[in-house]
């Protein structure tokens, strides 16, 4: 599929089932990420692609923040029952036991929910700053209505 | 009669040996490996008693397989050898001029063959695996029969979605180094079946040497009676020509038992009968005994380790010669290893293919890991398993992490977090062993190797996005290598 917003990445190549389906739900394990800094709902549709090496050479940041310009999930479940907080992604490594589960139909606003359960503020992951530049979609914790369950 | 059953037993035979070779892979839960042929080999009992200097705790199928030698000749060659009856199926298909009588006799070739293989093997530079057949189907088998048919069974499978479940062949295509080679080395030596039927066997196999000196003594033999009118119909149909000249004189070395003979007498006078055990030898019967191939292979033998162990590059082996976990040390490994294929089957990746000359010639088609095809998988151990020598040692999952294989090095001007401080770090992130750290400089992480714990299993240079020419690649100066146990 094309991505006309995208800066680097234009085009990227999907798996049949994913472009067949009705709906697509995104359900990551969050963790930490020796590159990306941390694996959530945008980063995890690299899941997806066919060329991954592409992401690395030509900016990864950039790359995932193209990819959901035009390929949004219809819901991103975060699956934050235990995060992985060092030695990302492969592990093994710390984890903690944090017992929450995050969705929602805003994959940017599931993200930067996800950021502050590693202490980190949205701001300070790359991805997520270009994507909310390129894209619809809300990263200030301020404007997102949290609610728990 | 016994035509029949002897096809029947064959073709069994051949079925069960490619079952086992198809399920010789992930996840490796049957009972019975492929390897078990391996072992049958007399040859390979042999090898591994000759290089490790001990009789091999598994001798109960060789010795069975000697045992029949004893009793019924060549019987293996007739009836169980898949090498041999692969060459009957391929010379059945491809030749339609079989049996020419080609007056060569090249017989007393394969005593030459089968001493230079056993003294070379005692001279510490085995050539044993020119011409043991078992490993030699095996190999051909393996290397230029399977790729194709994965691919085809994949295709089948993307038709036929209900195919998915039976995996008797692995999951992603695989890719062998001469694979083409092997496919030729078969062909013509199904060809030369035009010159003589059954030409490797007649005159090369050293395994149909060693079943053609105790055939010699074999208890069941080829009798005719006086019925016999010499209508000459057995010579001409004889697929090993070890009737010569008048019908009623049988060369036991070469008879394999196929019953051909006994099945087209027009008179009903050829018998396999058990012999009465009389010193009395039939003069007409011996053909002279290979004494003099015996001094000459011994004296040809006992140059080639100075030749090999002389080579180019057994001096300077290839930096990038991986190992496969626990192998021997580089001399016993070349010796031991038969070159049978097994673990570049069983390997899951992919990554284990045969060297060319890495290691100089004497490393000929010895197995070698190549990362950029596959790396050694963290949690598998079945080379070790398969390995029907030892060349490959049995190792745990557990030990993998103290077993070097090489070590990693980051070329930094063609990585890209180095060179263009890109945001990358795959290498890092792929480490199953933690080797692969990074540190933060100049904005982005830079990747670095702990020599400590990287033990060369490659996955780094499988998933470097750098290609052709992984930034990160597995040298083999980190190796150790050990005999255990």
């Amino acid at each position: 599929m094309s991505l006309p917003k995208g800066k680097v990445l234009k085009s990227v190549k999907i798996i049949q089932p994913v472009l067949e389906a009705d709906c697509f739900i995104n359900v990551p394990v969050a963790k930490v990420h020796s590159s990306a800094i941390l694996t959530m709902g945008l980063k995890n549709l690299m899941g997806i692609v066919e060329d991954r090496d592409y992401w690395h050479t030509a900016g990864l940041h950039q790359c995932i923040a193209d990819m959901i310009t035009g390929f949004r999930p219809h819901l991103t479940v975060i699956d934050a029952t235990r995060i992985l907080l060092t030695n990302g992604p492969k592990g093994p490594g710390e984890v903690r036991n944090v017992g929450q589960v995050i969705a929602s139909a805003d994959p940017l606003a599931a993200d930067a929910y996800g950021a502050t359960l590693f202490g980190k503020r949205p701001g300070e992951i790359p991805y997520l700053v270009s994507a909310r530049a390129q894209t619809s979609g809300e990263i200030e914790l301020g404007k997102i209505e949290i609610t728990k369950v | 009669m016994t035509v029949k059953l002897r096809r029947l037993f064959q073709m069994g035979i051949l079925v069960l040996f490619f079952y086992l070779l198809a399920v010789t892979t992930f996840p490796l839960d049957y009972p019975l490996l492929a390897n078990s042929f391996l072992r049958l080999s007399p040859l390979n009992f042999l090898l591994i008693w000759i290089s490790k200097g001990k009789i091999p705790s598994d001798f109960l199928l060789p010795v069975l397989v000697v045992v029949s030698a004893i009793l019924l000749g060549r019987f293996f060659c007739g009836w169980i050898c898949p090498m041999g009856t692969s060459l009957d199926i391929g010379e059945k298909a491809l030749l339609t001029n079989r049996n020419s009588k080609k007056e060569w006799n090249l017989a007393s070739l394969k005593y030459w063959i089968l001493a230079a293989a056993l003294f070379t093997s005692l001279f510490g530079v085995s050539l044993l695996y020119l011409g043991e057949p078992i490993s030699l189907i095996m190999r051909i088998s393996i290397l230029s029969f399977f790729p194709p048919l994965v691919w085809l069974w994949q295709a089948l499978q993307g038709i036929f979605p209900s195919l998915m479940g039976l995996n008797l062949v692995p999951t992603a295509g695989i890719h062998f180094r001469f694979s083409l080679f092997f496919l030729a080395l078969f062909l013509l030596i199904v060809v030369l079946g035009r010159l003589q039927s059954r030409f490797w066997c007649r005159n090369l196999c050293p395994m149909g040497a060693l079943f053609a000196i105790l055939g010699r003594f074999s208890l069941n033999r080829r009798e005719v009676s006086d019925e016999c009118g010499e209508c000459g119909l057995c010579i001409e149909n004889c697929k090993m020509g070890a009737i010569r000249d008048e019908p009623k004189r049988t060369s036991f070395q070469e008879c394999i038992h196929c019953r051909r003979c006994e099945e087209i007498c027009p008179q009903g006078a050829v018998k396999f009968s058990w012999r009465r055990l009389s010193p009395v030898r039939d003069p007409k019967s011996s053909v002279s005994f290979p004494r003099r191939e015996l001094f000459g292979a011994l004296a040809a033998s006992a140059a080639w380790p100075l030749f090999a162990k002389t080579d180019f590059n057994a001096k300077v082996p290839h930096p990038k010669l991986i190992r496969p976990p626990a192998s021997l040390p580089e001399e016993q490994f070349v010796s031991l290893c038969t070159r049978c294929g097994e673990c570049m089957k069983v390997c899951v990746t992919n990554g284990l293919q045969p060297c060319i000359l890495e290691g100089g010639w004497r490393s000929l088609w010895t197995p070698r890991l190549i990362p950029a095809l596959g790396y050694c998988e963290e949690t598998c151990n079945f080379c070790g398993k398969v390995c029907p020598t030892g060349a490959i040692q049995p190792f745990t999952i557990a030990e993998k992490k103290k077993i070097f294989m090489g070590l990693a090095v980051i070329d930094r001007s063609r990585c890209i977090a180095w060179n263009r401080g890109e945001t990358c770090l795959i290498c890092d992130e792929h480490c199953s062993y933690k080797a692969v750290f990074w540190k933060k400089m100049e904005g982005a992480g830079k990747p670095f190797v702990d020599p400590k714990k990287c033990v060369g299993c490659g996955i780094c240079e499988t998933r470097c996005p750098i290609r052709p020419g992984a930034a990160i690649a597995v040298y083999s100066q980190g190796e150790k290598r050990e005999r255990r146990g």
